[in-house]
């Protein structure tokens, strides 16, 4: 039987002797020094999520710039008629679409469908990023309804869920680049023990450089090292969210799976406001269905 | 096997915390048990400390746009982050918890993170965030749980696009537009802060006055300033249906017709008592048909050894009051001695112009004498006003219509709240309004005020007198 303080340095050995030092070395460098070259978010999804924030948003605007993406259109338009927005009759139009579901909605829409097709990807890795980009989105209703619950920011609290894995596809797409251009291999398992090592310093620089609010950066840099008493709200809802959505993907979400995770304190949910959000699973579930 | 304390409070805000350290200064064990990790309870994080915190800011950019004559404006960029407009709030908080649980320590209290329900009239059960319980017993208990937002069913809050006083101050950015439902003091704070902020504030109300409680020549301080922010009051009228469009806007179809669109909305219809799941039934503490915990002039409820505090029992609900109303009660239970209830309670509206009051109002001086007397003393007049660029002021005088003792002190304008003090201690004093023509008041101040608004009153009552001799001659 090995302790596991012994297992944990059995893996960390693993990794090191499996991705070749100077690979890793010249990821951290580029982390360090700001260089790692970072997907753009589409152009169209960021002036979709842009118009759709203005005050003065337009149906007609948004539609004409979905327009501009027919690949994005046709992902807005199934998802709009899908039954979790209960469309009354087939939405056919994309201004229609914009009117019924909301710009809001269409925004984020438009960023989970960029984000799978412009980010969440990495040749070799599809089944991984696919199981990363499914944990993303119920990490992002779940943080909702967790924020919703405890009265915090609902529409960051979404963001910050979404994205906060997004570090793990853009390593894996810099590593796998990286690798290919060494002409040297790795192991698999030890490159995903890479990426999960540093993803999440990856996806606040992902973050900083698309302009994302504060929040968002600092969230995706810390929802693994959470230091609940001195955090900020988001960072805890994250880190809880995370763990709804390992959870509820596992099939294992319950109160008591949830039970002693140090963001319930932090964010002072009692038994009775989990339970509470526990049961939204099966809304989450079905989203998620049509948002993946 | 259960803890046995002599006193046990249920909830940390500032009722509960007074009746907490006024049983340890007597001299008893006491055990504090509080939802919130903060000591100050839900008002701390959601309520007065970054509300105000906020109201400062909106404040300072006011003035400073006043004081330079709109030299130097201020403009707030598009999408102001709220937070940042908040920036001392954790700093304020952090000061706040950090002063009140040492208070609690050093008076010996034992504070408890949990949520308490009786399992018998002597016993409760407190269960903490992870579900574990433990049972404590005590002699005597003070209930001062608080209140919660009141939601119509009507009003489908979501604390996204329409959200209630424990969720607006979530929203990230500062709205273009917001309506208030509700005008209250919770709804015109709000309301004036947004309106100060740049959002173009609706409140509705079917009270054709706002703060319908105060001497409308003061509240009309509050309507008119909202008017020059750029917002507007609908009065005498209701709300027939709200919803967000699903869209941009959230909807609000007033009776007559009206619909009115914002960006977000804000309820602020009244608060209720926050009893749930305490098993007042089982402790026989009886409730009010308004779901208020019923006590009699000692704050005791059906009960005798539970008493009941703050909020949880109704008007006023003001912080001052709660503080004392925990005070007595817990001398009450002890038998220690405790001054007679005081009648003038002042009461602090944080709206812009601030708001305050202590006594009767000309109205109600009115309906029990007969008549009154009334002095006024604008922020004009006062140098300070004129050299703070704080010159819609107020301050009215209310005296009896024979002997001119003072029976009520009303402000709107800068430093109001502090301002009516002074009247209080006037009434307590039964003092006339002739003491303050020959009192000496330092230069310049708002104080001055009440020399200028009793010199207004010796004036009337001197021509009211003179015409009397004419009319008899």
């Amino acid at each position: 039987m090995h302790s596991e303080s012994e297992v944990v340095q059995t893996r960390k050995t693993e990794t090191e002797s499996g991705v070749p030092a100077a690979i890793r070395a010249e990821i951290e460098a580029r982390l360090a020094l700001g260089t790692l070259e970072l997907p753009l978010l589409p152009g169209v999804a960021m002036e979709v999520t842009s118009a759709a924030a203005k005050d003065d948003v337009d149906a007609r605007v948004i539609a004409d710039l979905l327009k501009r993406d027919p690949a994005l259109s046709a992902h807005v338009l199934r998802i709009v008629n899908s039954p979790v927005y209960s469309p009354r009759a087939q939405i056919v139009s994309l201004q229609q679409a914009v009117a019924r579901v909301g710009a809001g909605k269409i925004r984020e829409i438009a960023l989970v469908i960029a984000c799978r097709t412009g980010v969440f990807k990495a040749k070799g890795y599809e089944r991984e990023i696919d199981a990363v980009f499914k944990h993303s989105i119920a990490c992002a209703l779940f943080a909702q309804e967790i924020a919703r619950n405890t009265r915090n920011n609902v529409e960051d609290a979404f963001l910050c869920g979404l994205l906060h894995d997004v570090g793990r596809p853009v390593l894996l797409q810099a590593l796998v680049t990286l690798l290919r251009d060494a002409r040297v291999t790795a192991d698999r398992e030890a490159i995903l023990a890479l990426v999960t090592e540093l993803h999440a310093a990856a996806g606040s620089a992902l973050a900083l450089s698309w302009k994302l609010p504060e929040t968002v950066v600092s969230a995706l840099a810390k929802h693994h090292t959470a230091a609940p008493a001195g955090d900020t709200v988001p960072v805890r809802i994250v880190s809880l969210a995370d763990a709804f959505a390992h959870k509820s993907m596992d099939g294992e979400l319950t109160c008591d799976s949830l039970a002693g995770h140090p963001a319930l304190a932090a964010l002072e949910i009692y038994p009775d406001v989990l339970e509470k959000i526990v049961k939204k699973a099966s809304i989450v579930k079905d989203t998620l269905g049509v948002l993946s | 096997m259960s803890e046995a304390f002599d006193l046990i409070v249920v909830g940390g805000g500032p009722a509960g915390q007074k009746a907490a350290v006024q049983g340890a200064k007597l001299g008893r064990t006491v055990m504090m048990i509080e939802r919130s990790k903060s000591v100050g309870g839900a008002c701390v994080r959601f309520g007065t400390i970054p509300s105000k915190t906020l109201r400062e800011t909106a404040l300072a950019l006011g003035k400073f746009r006043r004081l330079t004559s709109q030299v130097m404006d201020v403009k707030m960029p598009e999408h102001t982050a709220i937070e940042s407009l908040m920036a001392r709030k954790e700093e304020v908080i952090a000061s706040h918890e950090h002063y009140m649980g040492a208070q609690l320590a050093r008076n010996g209290v034992e504070l408890c993170q949990g949520v308490a329900r009786f399992i018998s009239p002597n016993e409760m059960e407190i269960g903490d965030i992870s579900g574990a319980k433990r049972r404590v017993t005590g002699h005597f208990f003070v209930i001062a749980t608080g209140s919660a937002p009141r939601t119509p069913d009507d009003v489908p809050i979501d604390h996204e696009h329409l959200l209630d006083s424990d969720s607006i101050l979530s929203v990230s950015y500062l709205p273009e537009s917001l309506t208030v439902l509700g005008s209250g003091v919770i709804a015109c704070e709000y309301a004036s802060i947004f309106a100060a902020l740049g959002t173009k504030v609706t409140v509705i109300d079917r009270s054709p006055q706002p703060l319908a409680f105060l001497d409308p020549e003061i509240s009309a301080h509050f309507t008119r300033q909202l008017l020059a922010f750029g917002g507007q009051f609908l009065g005498g009228k209701k709300h027939t249906k709200v919803a967000w469009d699903g869209f941009t806007h959230v909807e609000t179809t007033l009776d007559d017709g009206q619909v009115v669109r914002s960006e977000k909305l804000f309820c602020a219809l009244g608060r209720l008592a926050q009893v749930q799941g305490l098993g007042v039934d089982v402790a026989g503490v009886r409730l009010t048909p308004r779901g208020l915990i019923a006590v009699d002039e000692h704050c005791r409820t059906a009960t005798p050894h539970i008493y009941a505090v703050g909020d949880v029992i109704g008007p006023p609900a003001l912080a001052s009051t709660s503080m004392d109303q925990g005070r007595r009660a817990v001398c009450h239970a002890f038998g220690a001695e405790v001054g007679a209830a005081r009648e003038a309670t002042p009461a602090g509206i944080y709206t812009i112009p601030e708001l305050a009051s202590v006594g009767l109002t000309e109205a109600e001086a009115k309906d029990r004498f007969g008549s009154a007397q009334v002095g006024r003393a604008r922020f004009n007049e006062v140098a300070r006003g004129q050299i703070s660029a704080a010159e819609d002021g107020l301050l009215k005088l209310i005296a009896h219509p024979e002997t001119g003792v003072i029976l009520g002190a009303h402000a709107a304008g800068e430093t109001a709240a502090d301002l009516v003090h002074i009247g209080q201690m006037a009434i307590l004093g039964g003092m006339t309004f002739h003491t303050f023509i020959d009192a000496i008041f330092n230069f310049p101040t708002y104080a001055e005020s009440y020399r200028i608004a009793a010199l207004d009153l010796f004036g009337k009552a001197q021509r009211a007198a003179a015409e009397k001799v004419a009319a008899a001659e």
